[in-house]
């Protein structure tokens, strides 16, 4: 099989070969069993080396995933052939022009919209209140730029992963 | 007056709902549970004895609407309603239909709701009795020379504040005689220029203050008791996280005097069930009167873990008018308890709510150790409600023990599906400044950051990739094994498949 690589919580690791009982990871090797927990949720047992994990996987996305094992939750990011030819397009769009989406990271109700169209704004910057489970949970900015549109009307309901407003980033320079 | 009371209707959900169940099983009481759509599957609804829909999700057409909850009261021939915490549990206006029917609202009065209910009316209540509220001006100071007599009068540290509105403008700490007049100045001027409005108000700063609060018990019969304190110090944004007994800020003389604070309060109003006095404690015990909550709190069962009290049958048997059947002298204390709030968000990403089904929930158990939840495998945590959704409560015969044992059941704690704050609990017990006792309510903005977590062991980020790389196996098709037969690869994907 061809070498896959991911990353976990920040962390770079490359699997090289993966057989039925046996896996290579940065190059150490590692025997494992998978079992079904017969719960019918999809929950599993891995055991590496004879030590058992319980896990579940949750996708956010294509290239990125949730695991709960045990008493840890990680994000998985896969960086295999088309993911990396998405990242290295993104590299090669020049900074400045391509914009940015900032997305609900849950379904719930804007109830605030704290930017217009042309304002510019700096990471950390509330940009909309979105209400979920009676809590207000402020929408920050994550990158400096200046908002090209906003995307919602004020009283809306929002799905997870819409999107909220087009930021169209700043690069420092161009300030200076 | 005995009222007779053998059929109870929860008005509420989630882990409260269940916990009042579990004492009406108890008692013999039968039990109806209410619950809207997305509700359907949740745990209260399954152990209660009959259930009723109210609506649809928004809590405005379900859990707050007195009318459809009454209706079902009247349809179901309930005796009375328990209110549980939030929702209409604070709702005189409830509390007046509900009583008008003829059905027992089991909680406090409604002159003792209104009054305790209204911050005015509560501050001026203890002011009158002389119970210390937080000092300050009842008007705006005009000068400079005034505001330093005042000032002087309140004792520094401090606070100036705009009169016309709030979000700190025209805040300021004044800890000195000193800066008093450019703080003033600049206070004003702040004030002015942000709610066209320069009148600013003069309060004491409190630095760093401890949140404490004393159990109540009152029947209608006159008789008081108070069940110690609670500290409720490790908050997030006015949210308790975390809540122990007995408080170690809290020795013999100043128990008294909060609990003597507390109990004149509950006497002075006429309030009866079980209630609530919350103080703010500062580092020189001077404390302050903060509020009453007229209902039982989330964090009750730490009491009752040292008293050995349910708080729940008390509140029945207030309800129905009976006596307390027992003195303050008969009140034993012991050990220690600590809770921890299990919510449905996410401490590393902002706070933000984590919805999902609960694939896997294996709940810790043991020696000291109980569980409030309202989960089961297999519910649907929602956007609708508050994102608290479980409690952990453990005892212990000394703090320390407790914390331990608090340690290992949060470690043992497996909720699979949603993200929790099962990790910050965790660090906040563990920390070294909360071993030590030295909490106050910036605990958390003092010393947490979402850098704070450990990193997960190295084994755990190797399980992790095998899955990742499995996942990836799955879903590339053909099925390409290098070593093993067709069958076996064939049982391998159909077994992988959960895992896209």
């Amino acid at each position: 099989m061809k070498s896959l690589s991911f990353i976990v919580d920040d962390e770079a690791f490359e699997v090289k070969d993966l057989l039925f009982d046996k896996i290579i990871i940065n190059r150490r090797e590692y025997e494992y069993k998978i079992h079904c927990v017969s719960n019918g949720k999809n929950v599993y047992q891995l055991i590496v080396d004879d030590r058992l994990f319980d896990f579940f996987v949750k996708a956010n996305s294509d290239t990125q995933y949730d695991i709960w094992i045990n008493q840890d939750i990680l994000t998985v990011t896969v960086q295999d052939l088309r993911a990396q030819i998405i990242f290295h397009l993104n590299e090669l769009i020049p900074r400045g022009t391509h914009p940015s989406y900032c997305t609900a990271p849950m379904p719930g109700l804007v109830t605030t919209i704290n930017v217009h169209p042309g304002d510019l704004v700096e990471p950390g910057k509330p940009l909309l209140i979105l209400e979920a489970m009676k809590m207000e949970n402020e929408i920050r900015a994550a990158i400096r730029g200046r908002v090209k549109s906003v995307e919602v009307k004020n009283r809306t309901s929002v799905e997870k992963d819409q999107i909220l407003m087009i930021i169209e980033p700043i690069h420092n320079k161009e300030n200076d | 007056m005995k009222r007779k009371i053998n059929k109870i209707l929860i008005a509420n959900r989630g882990e409260i709902a269940v916990r009042v169940i579990k004492t009406c099983n108890e008692l013999g009481i039968k039990t109806v549970a209410v619950y809207s759509e997305v509700d359907r599957n949740a745990l209260h609804v399954k152990r209660a004895d009959e259930s009723y829909l109210l609506g649809s999700a928004p809590a405005t057409e379900s859990y707050l609407d007195k009318e459809k909850i009454l209706r079902c009261a009247k349809a179901s021939g309930v005796d009375a309603i328990h209110p549980g915490y939030g929702f209409l549990s604070e709702n005189p206006d409830f509390v007046e239909m509900v009583e008008k029917q003829g059905i027992v609202f089991i909680g406090p009065g409604v002159e003792a709701m209104r009054a305790m209910g209204d911050k005015t009316t509560a501050r001026h209540l203890a002011k009158t009795l002389g119970v210390p509220i937080v000092p300050g001006t009842a008007e705006a100071v005009t000068s400079s020379d005034q505001a330093m007599v005042l000032a002087e009068e309140i004792t520094y540290p401090i606070l100036l504040k705009a009169a016309g509105g709030g979000g700190g403008k025209g805040m300021r700490i004044v800890r000195s005689e000193a800066e008093l007049d450019s703080a003033l100045k600049a206070s004003q001027s702040e004030a002015a220029s942000s709610f066209a409005d320069d009148r600013v108000y003069i309060e004491k700063y409190l630095d760093d203050p401890r949140h404490i609060e004393i159990q109540i018990l009152a029947d209608s019969h006159g008789n008081v008791v108070h069940l110690g304190e609670r500290e409720c110090s490790i908050q997030r944004r006015h949210q308790k996280i975390v809540e122990e007994s007995p408080s170690t800020i809290v020795d013999q003389n100043l128990r008294r005097k909060l609990t003597e604070a507390a109990i004149k309060l509950v006497s002075a109003s006429g309030y009866r069930g079980a209630g609530t006095v919350e103080f703010m404690v500062c580092g020189d015990k001077t404390f302050y009167f903060l509020e009453m909550n007229a209902r039982l709190q989330v964090e009750h069962p730490v009491t009752e873990m040292r008293v050995g009290i349910d708080l729940v049958r008390e509140q029945i048997m207030i309800a129905r008018g009976e006596r307390l059947t027992y003195t303050q002298e008969d009140i034993q204390f012991q050990g220690h308890s600590i809770e921890c709030r299990i919510y449905a968000e996410d401490p590393m990403n902002n706070f933000y709510p984590s919805i999902g089904e609960i694939v896997l929930l294996r709940s810790p158990s043991g020696f000291g150790v109980r569980e409030e939840s309202g989960l089961e495998e297999g519910c649907e945590v929602t956007t609708y409600y508050d994102p608290l959704i479980a409690k952990l409560i453990v005892w212990g015969r000394t703090r320390e023990e407790t914390i331990n044992r608090m340690l290992n059941a949060l470690s043992s704690y497996r909720i699979y599906g949603i993200r929790t704050n099962l990790p910050l609990c965790s660090w906040i017990i563990d920390h070294e400044e909360f071993r030590r006792g030295n909490i106050d309510t910036n605990f958390l903005t003092k010393h947490w950051s979402p850098k704070s977590s450990p990193k997960p062991p190295e084994e755990i980020r190797t399980a992790a990739v095998i899955i990742a790389a499995l996942r990836e196996q799955s879903l590339q098709k053909p099925y390409a094994s290098r070593n093993h037969v067709a069958s076996k690869s064939k049982w391998r994907n159909k077994l992988l498949e959960g895992l896209r």
